[in-house]
């Protein structure tokens, strides 16, 4: 579904992907982990076709996001870090919106509006103008607009960021759900909620992957805590980098 | 596609304008003032034609009085369209909604092309809103001094022509600045150096430089089509404009995601 070979990107001097690879299959949930920095939203911004990248070949469901950016398009809804919403709109105009765009009409139209209002919880709130709702529900518009037209690989950058507890277990579900018949892609801090959804990760820092693997697999089956194995990967890659710049030096 | 995509992000596009109260106030000034200067026409005009029926001879025209109130409506529109067209790129990028279309499957020119048709739609309803003048005139006046409506026509013809230049640059303006100052400002400089400025550079010598300015500032064009001469060039020249700043207002879309 997703296939991610040497992809580089530089911003100027800057290079903030040196070489990525990794790959998804349908139905898997990936946690894209790393620190602030890491090149995650970068990922996610070639991965949806909004940006290209600078080398490497990216593919989303059979499609280069290069050669065949609308095909891709079609198929990969994304919520960037900040929602995109039009904040002088309601909740209704606004997905509606979003759907004509995604090319949904008629009664496809109605029937995944229904399952967006239901799913993200958002029945009471579709005539509210979104620049009055909460963070939260901001957010749950976000998530709205990115499966609205029901794609194939769903990418979502800190999805539950600014949620209430309960409402961050009712977008894990939400996101458990989609894993079913989609591929999500989702990038968070919050290590627990990697165990409790994805069944696939991948750990970058500096723009290089460290680990790539099942929940387990990263955990090295100690009973280490996926944090515990976090902190271990990301200290020996710092480590690595140390000693590397003193033998420049 | 193409046709449902402009359609949806033009209906989009009006939406906004309707929710933003930027929109709504301008025409409200631009009404109420232009109502004024409508005011002082008629007042003018009873007086001429009081001067006339007591003997005095007068030979300006209603004609000549109307394209005084339309000159001053042209100048209304170098001022006031840049509001109209400030925020359309720069509030995409403000609340992050440019990546939601970006991401989207439609294509940046179709973007380009809903917002600048929804600009000509607000421009359409600002022109209309003054055509009660002309109404008013031709229903009003004494049998055989009404305004002659093929003036009347070109004079509308011209300040849509003058119109659509200023939106499409005015869109253009908007696309390269993610600050909606910026881009009024420079909406502002660009739509009083076409409509004013170049004129300073004519040496007034009928030289190739002279008429190469003089073709490229608008006013010219404009009181020829207020006057009641449709040239074709201009048509062709200010229809050359739109598509010369459209099509730089996508390039600089495109760019957006190569340099982000």
């Amino acid at each position: 579904m997703i296939e991610v070979s040497q992809l580089v990107k530089k911003y100027g001097d800057f290079t903030a992907l040196h070489g990525i690879s990794f790959s998804a299959k349908k139905g898997e949930i990936i946690g894209l982990l790393g620190p602030n920095g890491a090149g995650k939203t970068t990922t996610m911004k070639i991965l949806s076709a909004f940006m290209p990248s600078t080398s490497g070949t990216t593919k989303v469901a059979g499609f280069d996001v290069f050669d065949d950016p609308m095909e891709v398009k079609k198929r990969v809804g994304y919520l960037p870090e900040t929602p995109p919403l039009y904040t002088d709109f309601r909740v209704k105009e606004y997905l509606e919106f979003v759907a004509g765009i995604k090319h949904l009409a008629g009664s496809r139209l109605k029937e995944r509006y229904e399952f967006v209002i239901e799913h993200c919880g958002l029945r009471d709130r579709q005539q509210s103008v979104i620049n009055n709702l909460s963070k939260g529900f901001k957010q749950r518009v976000g998530i709205a607009q990115a499966i609205i037209h029901d794609p194939e690989v769903v990418i979502l950058d800190e999805p539950t960021v600014g949620l209430d507890p309960v409402q961050i277990v009712e977008i894990r579900n939400l996101i458990k759900n989609l894993g079913s018949n989609h591929t999500v892609i989702l990038s968070t801090h919050i290590l627990p909620e990697v165990t409790m959804t994805c069944n696939h990760v991948v750990m970058i820092n500096r723009g290089k992957v460290l680990a790539d693997g099942s929940v387990e697999s990263l955990t090295q089956g100690k009973g280490e805590s996926l944090e515990e194995a976090y902190l271990r990967i990301i200290t020996q890659d710092a480590h690595v980098v140390e000693t590397a710049n003193k033998g420049d030096s | 596609m193409f046709f449902h995509n402009v359609m949806t992000l033009w209906k989009k596009e009006l939406r906004s304008y309707l929710y933003t109260p930027v929109a709504a106030f301008f025409i409200g000034i631009y009404t109420s003032l232009l109502y004024g200067f409508f005011y002082i026409f008629l007042q003018k005009y009873q007086s001429y034609t009081q001067a006339r029926s007591i003997g005095v001879a007068s030979n300006i025209t209603i004609d000549q009085l109307a394209e005084g109130v339309y000159n001053n409506m042209h100048f209304f529109m170098v001022f006031l369209l840049p509001f109209f067209t400030f925020r359309l790129f720069t509030e995409e990028s403000r609340q992050n909604t440019l990546v939601l279309l970006m991401t989207s499957p439609i294509r940046s020119w179709e973007l380009v092309l809903a917002k600048f048709k929804a600009s000509l739609t607000v421009l359409l309803v600002m022109l209309l809103v003054t055509s009660i003048f002309p109404l008013y005139l031709y229903l009003y006046s004494e049998p055989g001094g009404g305004p002659d409506m093929g003036i009347i026509l070109s004079t509308y013809l011209g300040l849509f022509l003058v119109g659509c230049a200023y939106m499409a640059m005015g869109l253009f303006f908007s696309s390269i600045t993610e600050s909606v100052l910026v881009a009024l400002i420079l909406s502002f400089i660009g739509n009083l150096f076409f409509a004013f400025m170049v004129n300073m550079f004519r040496s007034e010598d009928g030289g190739l430089m002279d008429s190469f300015f003089g073709y490229t500032g608008f006013q010219m064009h404009v009181s020829n089509f207020l006057k009641g001469t449709i040239e074709l060039k201009a048509i062709v020249y200010f229809l050359s404009f739109c598509g010369f700043f459209l099509f730089l207002s996508n390039r600089s879309i495109e760019s957006r995601s190569w340099r982000s």
